[in-house]
Parts: structure tokens; C-alpha cells; sequence
């Protein structure tokens, strides 16, 4: 029972960290049309921050690796991104998939490809007991984290000028333009929230492995896009549905699966992704379709 | 058809295949291997998304499959028993020479592309190309985790190097005719219409997704042709050097040379292995020519990845601007050629003035 | 006095020429319609005035008071005072009337001045006032226009175009917002109007072009429908029923 707990928390958490990962990605590719494949590589920058600021007090470190990586995403944006404004989709698929290449071999040029370990918040690695069960203080830090950090989103989203633009932009971006909403402006701020919650994501993902590599930012990218295809590609509440359901199958098929099976976690994980799709291409919540609207 | 019109309607792939003999003669035999085979790599992927315009991240999975399965089945029987004891009984037997394990493993991977393509090939096309990249993510896992058949993470060595240099160069030109091939076909000319105008197309009556699942498989045997031939020249395998890099070099060749066009597969193959090859010196700290500076790991990639972005934004159609190799004889020199000839002092019957 | 005026307008989307060659001049206070068979074009140069379709050719001129617009960003056509109310009126489905309204303020407004614009726009169309949460995606056709309508107003244009608002309206729902549309034309705003309701048009507007495969046949009064009408379907030479 104990275990189960243990289990259920463990598989909230990562699909916490999982849906942050999806919601990140699919605000972009809402937005500016863009599945952003550098966005692995912004969290791996911020991982990069976080090693290189591990020694100050930590409001300091969070703070600069969310604003690092905030900067990073509006400098790649106005670099790469916004010369390729009218390009079709699998252009820029690939321009994001150059700059993902560049900013990881420049990390390697600098830093070396090595794995580093990295020694921040560590108080965090403990548990703590709630109930009688002990829950890793981890756990508890990246759920809330998440819930905060979504609340907060609606509420820009709904409350604000800019946010009611940004979801008016990411259902029909052209007719928001002809009512005088500025194109680069909205992308602008999509890609800053997607910074930072990219930033948000390092942190989490640092403290919970304790290393960095040059190539950390892949599995969340990927996570990502598959949790905008599974979720359905115009729905931004559903890439982060989707984000959370594979965090959580990700724990329940690590602890159901037989353990000489287990190493094959992943593929089963994607194949199973492949199940749903071929069920409904479109993805579990999707309706619209980002792209060539007749 | 007259030979001269054959000519020009199979011109493309003609001079492609006559500029690459001549450049492996030039150059020399050890420096040209690589080359060739990313060529392979390059037209293998061509085949998919230059005529459907979707990007697939999946297709080095199948060349690391094709390479697997080419070891396998070309190693010797005892280096199997050592190196890979649990390998099941129908693969643990006598290897097969070059050409069937080319074959062989061409079919098995091209089975593999075709069943997979079915789920892929119903989404969207931003969607599916997503859904590549979690099929070279799924592809790497099975080799890693593997072990009976791969050796797992680490290198599997004892793959027999009998590939030399006019093989690579064989498979090269056979892969640039089966490309123009498939171009030219019904089937090609359908695909390339999608890629145009999806909406119409279909309003057309073309089967847009059967036409993608054909490009998939033949872009997939490619590949795997590829695999195996790699195998055969290096002699050992590493399941990680069939990822992400390597998707992306070979996705740099098609954007720098031109991604709509067979001519732009082969030119961005070429100018991308030279400068693999400049930067694989001076990465090393050998220096080429003249340059003796050592550059930092990644350089490579890096340069790559600011070309792309380069191309992408001022040229997107890259270096060839998606045609193919241009006829060179115009009308003009035809004409000029043949008023030359015309020009030629004669027989004259005696008793006419000249 | 906003003047929209239009030069030779060529739009194409590949090799397909929607628009040959289209001339008008629209001033303050009157109302400008363009009728004619699907196909014809009307949409497409609507929709390239006010900067809408990003992939097509564009050639020719379009000047609003001598400022040239033709190319540029539909935010700055917009916040220059010319705004479109599309075919189908795109409204955002799941925003709400209030934010839908809100939007159309994007190129002048803050938000609190936005909401205050909203309330008053609000008063003035009864119809979206009962239900301002509402997603605009619920809303009835009738709704939905007179939406996109006040929509555009919120803009505060000076120049107004309409693609086919009467499109799926019931005649009822159609009058009332040819009412409105003459509204716009008293408080001196130029309207475009691009109509298949051809009576309708002919009646509202001072000026009523015939526009066919491109470009502009001739004009249509009221006592000449009855021959325009038959020309489009057939039964004249179109040359003849237009002279």
C-alpha cells in the first residue's frame, strides 16, 4: 500500500515534470507555427547556468537560469526563427533542429561532452513523512512547482491583454493580425513563457539527476513532441494533458513491467504512442489542424 | 525513343554518376569511401523527402538496422558464437557474401519501413515527422538494450571489410538510378504532386498516403543499403553512432544541396563529406594544407548547423535551388556545333567554281 | 476624409490570377458594393488590401489618403484605420464575445481602456450583450456577424470592409445588418461591401460594381439587376446587360 503511494506520487511528479515539458513546446508551435526542436536545448543551456551559479543562494540561482534561458529563446527566436516568419513548417522544423545541433556542439566546444555532476539543492533529496508514507521532498517540490507555474499561465492566458492575444493568435493567427495584433510581439512573449518554463524545467531536472551532459535536452524535446502529437496538435491544454499521461506511464510501465523487459521501457512507451495515433491520428483532444487551412 | 533523346531525359543521373567516377578517381581511393556512402545516405533520404516534402528523423534507424542485419549476416561463424552467443539459430549460420546480405537485408528492412509506415504515414505531415523521431528513439533503444543481437551498447567488431571503393561507388550509381527511377515514375510524379498542393492532389484521386508509404519503404532499403555497406567498410558497429548526429548530417546535406532535387542530394553529400573530412583533420589537430590550427570538438557541428540555418533563411532551395542537373548542350551550341560541321571543306564535282 | 483608393490590383496565388487588374475609389461616408459570380475575385481582393493573404503576388496600388498599403503588415493596415470583416467572419470560437471584442482592440488599447470600449460596444449590440462570456463559438450565424461587425469596429476604421456578410443569414438577420452597415456610412466611415445578396447591395450602396474574373465588368443600378442577374446566369450577353 505503502508502495503504491510511493508509486502514485512518484508517477504525478514525472508526469508534472513530463507536462511541463509539453506545455512549454506546444505554446510555441500554437503560436508561431513552430515545433521548436532547440527547446531541448534551451534546458539543457539552463542546466549549463545552474551548474556554472550553483554556488549562490538559490532564489539567485533560479532566477538567472530563468532569465538566461529566456533570453536564449527570444535571441533564438529573433535569429532564427523570425527570417523564416512565412516559411512552411518543415522548414523551420529543421532551422530548429540546426540550432538545436549548434547550441549543443557549442556546448561540447566549451564544456566539454562529458557528463558533470552537479551539486544543487541537494536538501531537497531527502523525504518526508506525510501520513505515515515518505514521500521524496523532490516529488512534492516538482507537483507544486507545476501546479503553480500552469495556474499562473491560465491566468496571463485569461486575464491579460497579451494573453487573450496569444490565444486568439494561436487559432487563427492571420485574422488577429488584421485586427491589429503584432505578429512579432505575441511570438515575442510566446517564446519568453516558453523560456521560461524551459528554465523552470532545467532546474527541476538538474536537482534530480545531479549531472549534465550536452545532450540532457533530448529526452525532454522529444517527450515534448510527443506529447503535442498525442495530445492533438492545436491544443495546448492537451500537450500538457498528454505530457502528464506519459510521466505517468512512464512510472506505471517501470513498475509493471518484468524486469528483463524493463530496459525496453522506452521503446514500449513510444510504441504504445504509436497505438494511440493509429487509433486517432489526430491525437487524444486534437481538432484543429496546424498548417495548410483550405 | 532515339539514343540522343534517352540521353537527355536520363541526363541527370547520367552525369551524376560520371561526375562522381570522376571525382573517386581524382581523389583517391581512402578518401572517397566515406563520400560515397553518404551520398547513399543522402539520395535514400532524398527519396523520401524530396518527393513528399515531409522530413523524416526516423531513416538512419533503418540504415542502423540494415547495418546490424548486413553484420550478421556476413560475419563469420565462429566470431558470431564468440561475440554473440545467444543470437537465435536461423542467423547464428554461414555467412551470406556482399551482394545477398545487401539483398537480404534491403527486404527485412524495407518490411520493417512498410508496416511502420502505415500508423506514420496517416498523420499530418508535422505530425508525422514528429512521429519519425520517436521511431529512431525506439530503433535505438532495441540496439542498445538488445543484446543477442546487437552486443548491446558497446562496439561490435568483426564484421568482414570486403567492401572496397568500386563497390561503394557501384551501389552509389545504382541508388542515383533507382532514385531517378522513382522520380520519374507514376509513382514519384503522384508523391511530388502532393508535396505541391496536398488539397488537390487528393481531389485528384491520389492516394496521398499509399504514395508516402512507397517513398517511406524505397527511402528505407536505401538506407539499410548504406547500413550495410558502412558495416562492411569500418568492420565494427556502435549503436550510438546512428542517431541524432547523424541525422542531422545527412538532413545538412539534403537543405545545403537542395533538398526538391536528386542533383541536390548528391552535390550536398560531396560538399558536406569535404568538409567532414577538412574538419575531421583539424578537429584531430592534423591541419590541412595550409591551416594548422586545432579546432575544439563539435566545430564540425557547429559550422553544419550555421549552414543550415544560412541556406534556410537566404536560400532555401540551397545550392542547386531544387533542379537537377542542367542539359549543357543548348540549343544554341547544338546549332553552332552543326553549322561548324557544315562549314568543313567538301568534294566539289570539278568545273564548278568554289 | 479617408479615401481608399485602388490601382490595378493583380493577385495571384501560384500561377492561378485571382485578381487582373482592379480600380476603385471608396470615400468617407459612402458605401462602395462589389457583386459577382464565386470565383470572380471579390474575396481575394479584399483580403489583399487589408494585407490578409500572406502567399500571394501582390501588383498594383492601393493608398489610403495617399499612404501607400499595398505589402504591408495587416497589424499596420489596421491600426492605419482599414479593417476587414472576413469571408465567414473567423471569429475565435473558444474566446468570448467580450474577448473577442477585446481583441479588436489590439492595435490602439491598453486593456483597461480595451474592456471600457468593449462595455460601451457592447451597448450598442444588444444581441452579444446578454451572454458576454459566451464562446463565439456557440453563437448563432446572426450572432456571429453582427460580432465580427462589432469586432472590426472596435478598431475604430476608417475604412470598413465586408466580405459577404449576408453569407447563411436569414433575411431578417441580412436587413439588420445592412442597417448597421448604413449606420457605419452616417457616422462617415468608407465602406467596401462584397455581396451575393445583389439586391440588397444594389440598394445600399452608392456605387455597385460587377466584378467577374478579376476585374471590374461595369456598374449595376437597381433598374439594370434585372439584366445583370441574367447575364450571370446565362441568359444575356454580359456585355449587353451592363451597358
Amino acid at each position: 500500500m505503502t508502495e503504491t503511494i510511493q508509486d502514485v506520487v512518484n508517477a504525478v511528479s514525472l508526469g508534472s515534470l513530463y507536462a511541463l515539458f509539453g506545455c512549454g513546446l506546444a505554446l510555441v508551435l500554437g503560436t508561431a507555427r513552430i515545433a521548436n526542436f532547440a527547446y531541448g536545448a534551451a534546458i539543457m543551456v539552463g542546466a549549463y547556468l545552474l551548474f556554472l551559479l550553483a554556488d549562490l543562494p538559490w532564489p539567485v540561482v533560479v532566477l538567472g537560469v530563468v532569465l538566461g534561458v529566456v533570453a536564449l529563446s527570444l535571441a533564438i527566436d529573433g535569429v532564427a526563427f523570425r527570417p523564416l516568419r512565412e516559411a512552411d513548417p518543415t522548414t523551420l522544423l529543421v532551422a530548429s533542429f540546426a540550432v538545436s545541433v549548434l547550441l549543443t556542439n557549442l556546448a561540447i566546444a566549451i564544456a566539454g561532452a562529458r557528463t558533470k555532476g552537479v551539486d544543487f539543492g541537494s536538501s531537497l533529496l531527502g523525504s518526508v513523512d506525510v501520513g505515515g508514507v515518505s514521500i521524496a521532498k523532490l516529488d512534492l517540490l516538482t507537483i507544486a512547482l507545476t501546479a503553480a507555474t500552469l495556474l499562473t499561465l491560465t491566468v496571463f492566458l485569461r486575464r491579460t491583454l497579451l494573453g487573450v492575444q496569444l490565444r486568439a493568435a494561436a487559432e487563427d493567427f492571420t485574422m488577429a493580425r488584421l485586427l491589429g495584433v503584432n505578429a512579432n510581439r505575441v511570438i515575442a512573449a510566446a517564446f519568453a513563457i516558453s523560456g521560461v518554463i524551459a528554465g523552470l524545467a532545467a532546474v527541476l531536472l538538474t536537482v534530480r539527476s545531479g549531472t549534465l551532459s550536452p545532450d540532457l535536452g533530448v529526452q525532454p524535446v522529444l517527450i515534448a513532441f510527443i506529447a503535442i502529437v498525442v495530445g492533438g496538435m492545436g491544443s495546448l491544454a492537451g500537450a500538457t494533458a498528454a505530457g502528464f499521461l506519459i510521466g505517468c506511464l512512464s512510472v506505471a510501465l517501470e513498475v509493471l513491467l518484468p524486469p528483463d523487459l524493463r530496459p525496453y521501457r522506452d521503446a514500449f512507451l513510444f510504441s504504445l504512442i504509436i497505438v494511440i495515433l493509429l487509433g486517432r491520428p489526430q491525437g487524444l483532444f486534437g481538432g484543429q489542424q496546424v498548417g495548410a487551412r483550405v | 525513343m532515339s539514343a540522343s533523346a534517352l540521353l537527355r531525359a536520363a541526363w541527370p543521373p547520367i552525369a551524376l554518376g560520371c561526375g562522381l567516377v570522376l571525382l573517386t578517381l581524382l581523389i583517391g581511393a581512402s578518401d572517397t569511401a566515406q563520400p560515397l556512402i553518404y551520398v547513399i545516405l543522402a539520395v535514400g533520404l532524398y527519396v523520401f523527402v524530396g518527393n513528399s516534402g515531409l522530413i523524416s528523423f526516423g531513416h538512419v534507424g533503418f540504415m542502423a538496422l540494415g547495418a546490424y542485419a548486413g553484420a550478421l549476416l556476413t560475419m563469420p561463424v565462429t566470431t558470431k558464437e564468440i561475440l554473440l552467443p545467444d543470437l537465435p539459430g536461423f542467423l547464428a549460420g554461414a555467412p551470406l557474401s556482399t551482394v545477398p546480405a545487401i539483398l537480404l537485408a534491403a527486404a527485412f528492412v524495407g518490411a520493417v519501413a512498410y508496416l511502420v509506415a502505415f500508423p506514420l504515414m496517416r498523420l499530418s505531415g508535422l505530425a508525422a515527422s514528429i512521429a519519425t523521431l520517436s521511431l529512431l528513439v525506439i530503433i535505438q533503444d532495441v540496439l542498445h538494450n538488445y543484446e543477442a543481437l546487437t552486443g548491446g551498447a558497446g562496439t561490435l567488431t568483426g564484421i568482414p571489410t570486403e567492401t572496397t571503393e568500386t563497390t561503394l561507388l557501384v551501389w552509389a550509381l545504382i541508388a542515383i538510378a533507382v532514385a531517378f527511377a522513382y522520380q520519374r515514375s507514376r509513382f514519384g510524379l503522384r508523391l511530388r504532386a502532393s508535396r505541391e498542393d496536398e488539397v488537390a492532389s487528393r481531389a485528384v484521386g491520389i492516394r496521398v498516403e499509399r504514395e508516402r508509404r512507397t517513398a517511406f519503404t524505397l527511402s528505407a532499403m536505401t538506407m539499410a543499403v548504406a547500413g550495410v555497406l558502412y558495416a562492411q567498410y569500418l568492420g565494427s558497429l556502435t549503436a550510438s553512432s546512428f542517431y541524432l548526429e547523424l541525422t542531422f548530417l545527412v538532413v545538412a546535406m539534403l537543405v545545403v544541396g537542395g533538398q526538391r532535387s536528386l542533383t541536390g542530394a548528391v552535390v550536398g553529400a560531396v560538399v558536406l563529406s569535404a568538409f567532414a573530412t577538412i574538419f575531421d583533420r583539424l578537429e584531430a589537430g592534423e591541419g590541412f594544407g595550409p591551416l594548422t590550427i586545432t579546432l575544439p570538438d563539435g566545430s564540425r557541428e557547429i559550422l553544419f548547423g550555421l549552414f543550415v540555418i544560412a541556406v534556410l533563411v537566404w536560400r532555401p532551395d540551397g545550392i542547386t535551388r531544387g533542379r537537377e542537373v542542367p542539359w549543357p548542350f543548348s540549343e544554341r551550341v547544338d546549332s553552332a556545333l552543326r553549322s561548324l560541321v557544315e562549314m568543313l571543306p567538301t568534294k566539289r564535282p570539278l568545273g564548278k567554281k568554289g | 476624409m479617408a479615401t481608399l483608393t485602388v490601382s490595378d490590383l493583380c493577385v495571384s496565388y501560384g500561377s492561378v490570377e485571382a485578381v487582373r487588374g482592379l480600380s476603385f475609389e471608396c470615400s468617407a461616408g459612402e458605401v462602395v458594393a462589389l457583386v459577382g459570380p464565386n470565383g470572380a475575385g471579390k474575396s481575394s481582393a479584399l483580403l489583399a488590401i487589408a494585407g490578409g493573404n500572406r502567399d500571394a503576388r501582390l501588383s498594383g496600388r492601393v493608398e489610403l489618403d495617399g499612404e501607400p498599403l499595398l505589402g504591408r503588415a495587416p497589424e499596420r493596415i489596421s491600426a492605419d484605420g482599414l479593417v476587414l470583416v472576413p469571408e465567414r467572419r473567423r471569429i475565435f470560437p473558444a474566446l468570448s464575445i467580450a474577448e473577442n471584442l477585446l481583441l479588436g482592440a489590439s492595435g490602439w488599447a491598453r486593456r483597461s481602456q480595451g474592456l471600457v470600449a468593449v462595455e460601451e460596444m457592447l451597448m450598442r449590440f444588444p444581441a452579444l450583450a446578454a451572454a458576454p462570456d459566451r464562446p463565439g463559438g456557440l453563437l448563432s450565424g446572426g450572432q456571429q456577424q453582427q460580432l465580427a461587425i462589432a469586432r472590426a469596429l472596435m478598431a475604430r476604421p476608417r475604412v470598413l470592409l465586408l466580405d459577404e456578410p449576408s453569407l447563411g443569414l436569414a433575411p431578417e438577420m441580412v436587413k439588420r445588418v445592412f442597417a448597421l452597415i448604413a449606420d457605419q456610412r452616417r457616422g462617415g466611415i468608407a465602406v467596401v461591401l462584397v455581396e451575393q445578396a445583389v439586391l440588397g447591395a444594389v440598394r445600399l450602396a452608392d456605387r455597385c460594381f460587377a466584378m467577374r474574373k478579376g476585374r471590374i465588368d461595369g456598374t449595376v443600378t437597381e433598374d439594370r439587376l434585372g439584366r445583370f442577374v441574367d447575364a450571370y446566369f446565362g441568359e444575356v450577353d454580359a456585355v449587353e446587360a451592363v451597358r
